[in-house]
Formats: C-alpha cells, sequence, structure tokens
C-alpha cells in the first residue's frame, strides 16, 4: 500500500551527516538463550 | 489524538513474532528508570511496508488504527500513535519488537519518522533548550527546511501548531497512569511523620500519576536514531522538573543547573539570541512574522552545527588538534547530567544494602 496523495515523497531532509562528536553507542548483542539442559531423571533406586 | 491501539493488543500481535523481546517488555515497559519521564511515539509512515500492514490490519484495520487522526507530516501516509511506556528504553525495545514484526527499520529511516512525546508543557525557553540539546547532542546533524517540519496542523485554524521541531499536544488520548518523582517534604503532618521513619536514600516520593493532565511537548525531527531517544527523554526531563517548580519534581536542581549550562554554552558561541525565535506555538497561532524568525533562528543553528562539523573534519584531516566545538560541549552536558542522575540514584540503593 503505498501513499495515497499523489507526489508523495519520502520525508527526506535534504543534507544529514553524522555529528562527529558522537561517539557510537554499540547496541548490546541480545544474547541468546542458553539451550535448555535437558530435564533430569531421578536415578532409578536399586530395589 | 488518541492512541492507534491498545498497548495490550499491539504486545500481543508482536509476541507472535518476537516473544523474548515482548517478555522483556512486559517487565520494562512499567520501571520508571531513575525518575526519568514517560515517552510516548508517534510513527510518521511515508508508506505501508508489507509487515506495517500486516500489523494494521491485526490491530483492527487502517480506519481504527491510523485514519482516525487527521494529524501527521505533510508528506506523511498516515501516523501510527503509540501508547506511551514508562520509560525510554522500553520506548526503544518496543520498537525493536516492530521492527522485527515488520521487518522495516524504524530507526535511521527517512521513510519512518518518529515524534517524541514527552508529558508537560514547555515554555518557550524550556522548549528552545530542548529542540537545541535534541538538535547538537544527535548523532546525526540535518539540514532542515522549513518544510521538513510541515504536518496537517502547520496551518490550521484551531491548532496553528505551525512549522516547528516542537509541537504541543491538541488534547486527546493522555496517559496520566505514569510514574513521577517527587521530592518528599517534610510538613508536619502524621503521614509525613510516619513517611520520615521509613528507609528512602534518595528522599523521593514516587507518584502513580503524572502532575500533568494531558499536557506534552513532542520533538518532531526527522529519521530518529535510539540516542534521539534517549537525550529527548533525559533533557525533557531535566528541563520538565526545573520548569514547573511548583510540582516539585524530583530533579528540581539538577534541571535548573543544566538549563544554567545550556545557556553558558550558548551564550559562549553567541547562540543565546535563538531563544528569542518562538519555538513552539500555542493554540494561539503563528503569525509570518513568528515563521521567518524561526526559519532564521533554525537557519544559523544549522549553519553553525554545520561549520563545527567541517572545522572537525578539516583538522582531523590535516592532524591538527582538535578544539572543543559546540557539539562537543553539548554532547558532554548531556552525558554528565546523565552520569550524575545515575550515579546518585545507584548511589542511594548502594546505600541503602
Amino acid at each position: 500500500m503505498k501513499a495515497h496523495q499523489p507526489g508523495a515523497v519520502p520525508l527526506d531532509i535534504p543534507e544529514q551527516i553524522p555529528n562527529p562528536v558522537t561517539v557510537p553507542v554499540r547496541e548490546p548483542k541480545r544474547e541468546k538463550p542458553a539451550p535448555k539442559e535437558p530435564a533430569k531423571r531421578p536415578e532409578k533406586v536399586p530395589a | 489524538m488518541p492512541y492507534g491501539c491498545r498497548i495490550d493488543s499491539l504486545l500481543a500481535v508482536l509476541e507472535t513474532k518476537c516473544l523474548r523481546k515482548v517478555t522483556a517488555l512486559r517487565t520494562l515497559m512499567h520501571e520508571c528508570e531513575f525518575g526519568l519521564l514517560s515517552v510516548g511515539l508517534k510513527i510518521h509512515l511515508t508508506e505501508l511496508s508489507k509487515g506495517f500492514e500486516e500489523l494494521v490490519m491485526l490491530l483492527g484495520g487502517t480506519q481504527r488504527v491510523l485514519e482516525q487522526n487527521v494529524y501527521r507530516h505533510i508528506d506523511a501516509y498516515a501516523c501510527l500513535v503509540l501508547p506511551p511506556l514508562a520509560n525510554a528504553e522500553a520506548a526503544i525495545l518496543l520498537l525493536e519488537c516492530m521492527e522485527d514484526f515488520t521487518e522495516t527499520r524504524i530507526f535511521g529511516n527517512p521513510l519512518v519518522q518518529l515524534q517524541i512525546c514527552s508529558p508537560g508543557r514547555l515554555g518557550n525557553t524550556g522548549a528552545a533548550l530542548l529542540a537545541i540539546a535534541f538538535y547538537l547532542g544527535s548523532d546525526t546533524l540535518r539540514r532542515y527546511r522549513l518544510q521538513d517540519l510541515h504536518t496537517t496542523v502547520s496551518g490550521n485554524d484551531r491548532y496553528g501548531r505551525g512549522k516547528r521541531i516542537l509541537l504541543y499536544d491538541a488534547g486527546g488520548d493522555f496517559n496520566r497512569t505514569m510514574p513521577w518523582w517527587e521530592k518528599r517534604t517534610h510538613s508536619k503532618n502524621l503521614l509525613s511523620f510516619v513517611w520520615r521513619l521509613m528507609p528512602n536514600p534518595l528522599g523521593v516520593r514516587v507518584c502513580r500519576k503524572l502532575p500533568f493532565w494531558n499536557e506534552r511537548t513532542d520533538v518532531l525531527g526527522g529519521a530518529t536514531s535510539r540516542m534521539d531517544i534517549r537525550n529527548v527523554n533525559l533533557a525533557a526531563t531535566l528541563i520538565t522538573h526545573a520548569s514547573f517548580q511548583h510540582i516539585g519534581g524530583y530533579w528540581l536542581e539538577h534541571g535548573e543547573r543544566f538549563i544554567e549550562e545550556m545557556r553558558v554554552i550558548l551564550e559562549e558561541h553567541h547562540l543565546l539570541g535563538l531563544l528569542k525565535a518562538e519555538w513552539v506555538l500555542t493554540d494561539s497561532g503563528n503569525s509570518f512574522r513568528n515563521q521567518e524568525l524561526f526559519a532564521a533562528m533554525l537557519d544559523e543553528l544549522v549553519e553553525y552545527a554545520f561549520a563545527e562539523a567541517k572545522r572537525i573534519h578539516k583538522e582531523r584531516e590535516l592532524g591538527d588538534t582538535v578544539r572543543l566545538s559546540i557539539l562537543d560541549e553539548v554532547q558532554d552536558c548531556l552525558a554528565r547530567f546523565r552520569g550524575a542522575i545515575v550515579s546518585r540514584v545507584k548511589g542511594a540503593e548502594g546505600g541503602r544494602r
């Protein structure tokens, strides 16, 4: 579905440059969940 | 403006594709982070990607989700109004969930522009300082034209918000049930006496409701980053707590110092005159003279920032010592105040253990 008004353009500011003094913040990588340990079964009590 | 959807409906849809993030968000979205303000978001969309289309359909269809609002950027197809969340990190995580669901980049995408909403209507000086802190503190320097700030209510007789980076609310939905940090006062009543006996090294009273009925100040700045959301949230909190002294905001003194430091920075760079322009408009509307004056002031700020950026690049290129710029000073100011707030809260928490 496109913009319904004719001539719609990106909301584009003509010139954008990186701020030279900004220290890029590295987004912490979201860790994958640790693999689930197999459920422990109670050892059989010797009869 | 009515919200496009309820937060529980939105999360129920999003968790079908990103369960882990949504689970984390459900906990995070109610937490008050260091007493900073809650964050609302509006997403101006130039087009509906397939992913957004699917999201909108699952939330009730375009008519219900998007078309109930007349307000949007003039070049946008629609504006999706999200319910506010208690902190900036939750707002960022919500957008990440939406990115995952729609497979559409939201941060830094000129086709998807964000409007960051903070509770409380700042006066003109506060609004000017918020806009300047957002602009110079951002990871992107933008060369604005007034047209970039044109919305469907810019020339509206009823709302008359003009073409501005900052916009006030137009009434409508406002969720007051958000945390607000107030300084604990020592009145002589019995309740206060009981309170004083309870351990509270921060001296904060956490209120469940905001001290505003439905007032907001929003930043409409173009393609937006995570850093922009964090900076706007920090600066808006400090300025709001300092501006509404009668409601006893916890960060009042920090806010006053922040305003003072921002003024000093502007003065040192001969930019204090920028505060004279009308950075935000009330319902009284916008005169041609005001618009022209604002455009000239915005232009001055933008040109100054770009000239500083150019100088820094040149000095780096030539291996010269890079002299401090207004960009460094504003970045440093924001970082120091964030550090002060965090260390005060964490210090108090550490002392309590």
